[in-house]
């Protein structure tokens, strides 16, 4: 993925995924569900979002955090992300 | 071709010099055009074997209607490619219709040109001319090995999924496209003669399969014979998927769990796992259980069985122990034990059913046992 400078990158792909904007999809409250009532992922697009994250971030989500709390909401999915790369 | 090439799931057949002798085009006017004898006869034995037939021919689109004019070769025939363009694009063309990789399809067609330009351009595909087709095909070579009732009848499903595909490309939302499609699920008790299909289904699907591990059909067949092996099976307008998932339920006082979850992925994004999944946390609702859990052996392939349990309001067991399986669950669950997790959903006010789109038709009666207890725990 070609990062923007100053864009985190979770929220990129996120935007790319929903066919928003980086603004409106950094706008999103972080406690906005991905799944079901909130963003409404389906359980496909939930998994596109993951390998996404998995080849163009390089954090596997979905083995490192077995039951998937990371997909409870927005905030929680960047702030998964994120943690792992500052590791 | 390599003799040890995986087993064939489509043959796409090429028309000049192939299906018939000489050139369609090139033939003269008054001259009927026959397919050969001994091709339409091994057309139709693929057919029953659960094989699809398809065409993939440089030729111009009008031979489609004199294709249409030969009854019983159009009727074997699934998703026909008639084109100038190069053939690799066709063969795709046809996989990504049928949703099956390039690697399972046979190419038969006497011009060396397009034999060597699709085995350069489409993956793993296998090509040869007519007179070594016919020869494998009646030595039995490369045909479905695993020949449940349900495998038989898959071309009359791809042909159903084409009308389904033609239909969908008319509405914008999904949603409202899937309420038009008159889905019926039904959820019953397995009987004998599912078993082979039982185990065949937990081998063949790997996004929804709780397990990863292969279910023999003699470890079907004893789960056949407990009151809370349920199968799914699906239609719609457009024709019968057959039986498409499976779940085994079992119960402890309070807790009801499911040991074993598959679910085929041909019937991906019509809201179908949701619909049995929730179905039955219902019932153990109903019988008056508070939690149902779903054991799991996480890997990279079942990530999307996460997802949708979460979806449906799953979520990991941390604190205490999980539970301690028993009957069928402690068979299934035997095999690497260090690798399972346990997902569960706390079984207060549920919310509206994730799939109001699929009717649901559900033989409930294994859920009514003695002291809420399964009958599988005797």
């Amino acid at each position: 993925m070609t990062a923007t400078a100053g864009h985190d990158p979770v929220t990129q792909l996120l935007a790319q995924l929903l066919g928003a904007s980086y603004e409106a999809t950094a706008a999103l409250p972080d406690a906005t569900p991905l799944l079901g009532a909130g963003l409404g992922l389906d359980s496909r697009t939930a998994v596109t979002l993951l390998a996404r994250i998995k080849s163009e971030i390089g954090v596997d989500v979905a083995a490192e955090d077995l039951f998937l709390d990371a997909l409870e909401s927005v905030g929680a999915l960047r702030e998964f992300v994120l943690a792992r790369l500052a590791t | 071709m390599q003799p040890d090439s995986a087993e064939i799931k489509c043959v796409v057949w090429d028309l000049d010099g192939t299906v018939w002798d000489g050139v369609f085009l090139e033939r003269d006017d008054r001259e009927e055009i026959t397919p050969r004898a001994d091709v339409l006869a091994m057309m139709e034995r693929l057919d029953a074997a659960g094989v699809v037939n398809s065409v993939a021919s440089r030729t111009a689109s009008v031979v489609e209607t004199e294709l249409r004019r030969l009854p019983r070769l159009w009727a074997l025939l699934v998703a026909p490619q008639l084109s100038w363009g190069p053939k690799s694009e066709s063969i795709r063309a046809i996989a990504e219709t049928l949703g099956i990789s390039t690697s399972s399809m046979l190419l038969v067609d006497d011009s060396p040109f397009e034999r060597a330009e699709v085995l350069a351009r489409c993956p793993g595909v296998q090509v040869t001319d007519r007179r070594e087709a016919l020869a494998m095909f009646e030595r039995g070579d490369r045909m479905p090995r695993d020949l449940s009732p349900d495998a038989r009848r898959r071309v009359d499903r791809y042909r159903a999924e084409l009308r389904r595909q033609e239909a969908g490309a008319q509405f914008s939302s999904l949603e409202d496209f899937l309420w038009t499609t008159l889905l019926k699920l039904t959820i019953r008790p397995a009987v004998a003669t599912d078993t082979v299909r039982i185990s065949e289904l937990v081998r063949r699907t790997r996004r929804l399969n709780s397990s990863g591990l292969p279910l023999p059909v003699d470890a079907a067949e004893k789960l056949v014979s407990q009151p809370g092996m349920l199968v799914a099976e699906l239609q719609d307008r457009f024709g019968d998927y057959g039986l498409i998932g499976l779940t085994v339920v079992e119960a402890n006082r309070d807790m009801w769990w499911a040991p074993l979850i598959a679910m085929s992925c041909r019937v991906q994004g019509r809201g179908v796992a949701p619909a049995l999944l929730d179905h039955v946390t219902r019932v153990a609702a109903e019988a008056g259980a508070t939690s149902f859990a779903v054991p799991l052996r996480p890997s990279d392939g079942n990530t999307e069985l996460r997802v949708l349990l979460r979806q449906l309001g799953f979520s990991g067991i941390r604190d205490g122990s999980p539970p301690a399986p028993s009957g069928a669950a402690r068979a299934l669950l035997a095999a690497e034990p260090g690798s399972v997790v346990w997902l569960v959903r706390q079984l207060g006010e549920l919310p509206a059913g994730p799939s109001p789109w699929v009717s649901l038709e559900a033989d409930d009666s294994w859920a009514t046992f003695d002291d809420r207890h399964v009958g599988c725990m005797r």
